[in-house]
């Protein structure tokens, strides 16, 4: 679908990497370009029409953002990403940790969404709680039931997983953990640009993903945070922008969400991003989802012609990922393989080491597909596995 | 395939198959390094064993990929019976091999398997693997 729309897809290169990184269709890279040679101006500074201008556009992304998953403009804060998303909450919400607390998070998270909780534990000394997932990848509630408790301050868990591609019940997960008046914080990174977000209906407390995953521009995440909670919270990064007034003595700070925007902020990517969700919004979320659930049918399909091969995920049909190995071929290898006939994969830990070892593997190959990959790819990709048995005459 | 694409298969194949040197060290006389690349996961753990300044035996423990782990058992037959100032020469040629620079076949010798490497730039870290894990164990700080 619309391939002719981005620009790296007129380079040599077929890419199955789309949950590490989305191509960006062209509208984005203009909006960017459009800003450093058109109206290039710092944003809230000043009274000229330029820095006016580009301030609206910048609000005006934020509105969009709100929008799409069904927010508030004041509970949408600019950030650097998913993981910085994720790293700021861990110290906004360091008071409200104590000794003995319980932080609840899962095995299969990126790191990204492991190590911050595992660092405040550390910090104040409570407690880490991981949990196992089902076989296919999701957390299951009732275990979810089993490990909460009133010591439990915060549960951060994955909505859609980098590695199996399995979709959690958010909003029956939401459920059970507000029964105990904790904390949910969502990591939304893989689910954004595959689902259809709704974070009221989710319930959920926290959201964080990245503009870079959603076809925008890197150096540009979301923090949803609930009006009243981000309200609690005191910034960790202070200076221009984000106060109010200044004394020798003291200093206010402006309203939610400005207070967590201290300094200069990535006003092309935020613009970017801006142009990356009027487009998803003009595909369509929904029919981008269809079409690669049906062109994952058909690569699982393909698949299933390797000999020796092992998939893990077969069964998470809506996902966008697929999961395998090569027995007794190390997963660089086929990477490397594919990547000889520019066939880009991703070959490695995926940033869930603590999940790998869960499978018992050191490393996997995941291929995650997107709206504008195609069966002729498919096509191709299965060619070469057909040789990964040659790797070693193949590469060396 | 050509004649010597035939070769180096087979080098490393055999070197996958039946990695040399490798054995259980208890011993507390050999020096230890164990390093990790963290962006793949591979890992190398070396001990060696000097005598003076001769390298009187290498051995390991690897997990990883073909490259990393066919490299670590050709550096063991590379430098055993070496002075650490010929393992130096050797070091640096097939670093210069692996980067595409020049290097002389004669010092390296089954690591010529990897003369491939230096058309896929991302597995250099692979196949240097093990020298920085071997650098590090005999505390010389030069960087790869
Ligand atoms: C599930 C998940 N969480 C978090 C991240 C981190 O995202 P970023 O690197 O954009 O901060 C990723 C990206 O790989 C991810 O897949």
């Amino acid at each position: 679908m619309n391939r002719e729309d981005f620009p790296m897809l007129k380079e040599k290169y077929i890419y199955f990497n789309n949950a590490a990184t989305s191509f960006k269709p062209i509208e984005v890279i203009n909006e960017i370009n459009d800003y450093y040679t058109k109206y290039n101006s710092n944003i809230n500074r000043g009274i000229d029409s330029l820095s006016y201008y580009s301030t609206n556009k910048y609000e005006e992304v934020r509105n969009k953002v709100a929008n799409f998953i069904n927010a508030n403009n004041n509970e949408i804060v600019f950030t650097r990403g998913t993981t910085d998303s994720i790293n700021l909450l861990a110290y906004f919400l360091e008071d409200i940790i104590n000794e003995n607390d319980e932080i609840i998070i899962s095995i299969i998270e990126h790191h990204s969404n492991f190590v911050p909780w595992q660092k405040l534990c550390k910090r104040k000394k409570a407690k880490l709680i991981v949990l196992d997932v089902e076989k296919n990848g999701t957390i299951s509630p009732s275990l979810l039931k089993n490990n909460i408790n009133t010591n439990t301050k915060i549960v951060a868990l994955n909505h859609v997983s980098n590695t199996m591609g399995a979709t959690n019940n958010i909003k029956e997960l939401s459920n059970i953990i507000h029964k105990y008046n904790a904390l949910f914080i969502v990591d939304g990174a893989q689910a954004i640009s595959n689902i259809k977000i709704d974070v009221k209906d989710l319930e959920v407390d926290f959201y964080a993903f990245s503009g870079h995953k959603m076809y925008g521009p890197t150096g540009i995440g979301i923090l949803y945070g609930k009006k009243q909670l981000l309200d609690n919270m005191e910034p960790i990064s202070y200076g221009g922008e984000m106060i109010d007034s200044v004394s020798i003595d003291n200093t206010t700070y402006k309203d939610t969400p400005y207070k967590f925007e201290a300094g200069t902020m990535m006003i092309s990517s935020v613009l970017g991003l801006g142009k990356a969700i009027d487009y998803i919004n003009k595909i369509g979320i929904i029919n981008m989802h269809n079409y690669v659930v049906n062109l994952r049918k058909y690569l699982i399909k393909q698949l299933q012609n390797i000999y020796n091969i092992n998939i893990y995920n077969e069964q998470n049909e809506d996902s966008s990922i697929v999961l395998f190995n090569i027995n007794n071929i190390h997963s660089h290898d086929i990477g490397s393989l594919l990547d000889k006939y520019n066939i880009i994969v991703r070959a490695g830990h995926h940033c869930c080491e603590p999940f790998m070892k869960y499978l018992k593997v050191d490393s996997t190959v995941r291929i995650s597909l997107s709206f504008y990959n195609t069966k002729e790819e498919i096509d191709k990709l299965i060619e070469i596995l057909m040789k990964a048995g040659d790797y070693i005459n193949e590469l060396f | 395939m050509n004649y010597s694409n035939d070769l180096y298969r087979n080098i490393i194949l055999d070197h996958i198959e039946n990695p040399k040197n490798k054995k259980e060290i208890n011993s507390q006389e050999y020096l230890k390094s164990y390093l990790k690349n963290p962006a793949c996961g591979d890992d190398v753990l070396i001990y060696v064993l000097i005598d003076k300044d001769i390298i009187k035996d290498v051995s390991y423990d690897v997990n990883g990929c073909t490259v990393c782990k066919a490299s670590t058992s050709i550096m063991s037959e590379l430098l055993i019976g070496k002075t650490l100032k010929e393992v130096d020469i050797i070091i640096n040629n097939i670093n210069n091999m692996l980067v595409g620079k020049d290097f002389d076949k004669n010092i390296i010798k089954d690591a010529i398997a990897f003369e491939g490497i230096k058309n896929l730039p991302p597995r250099i870290k692979c196949a240097i693997l093990p020298y920085k894990a071997f650098k590090k164990a005999i505390g010389d700080k030069d960087e790869l």
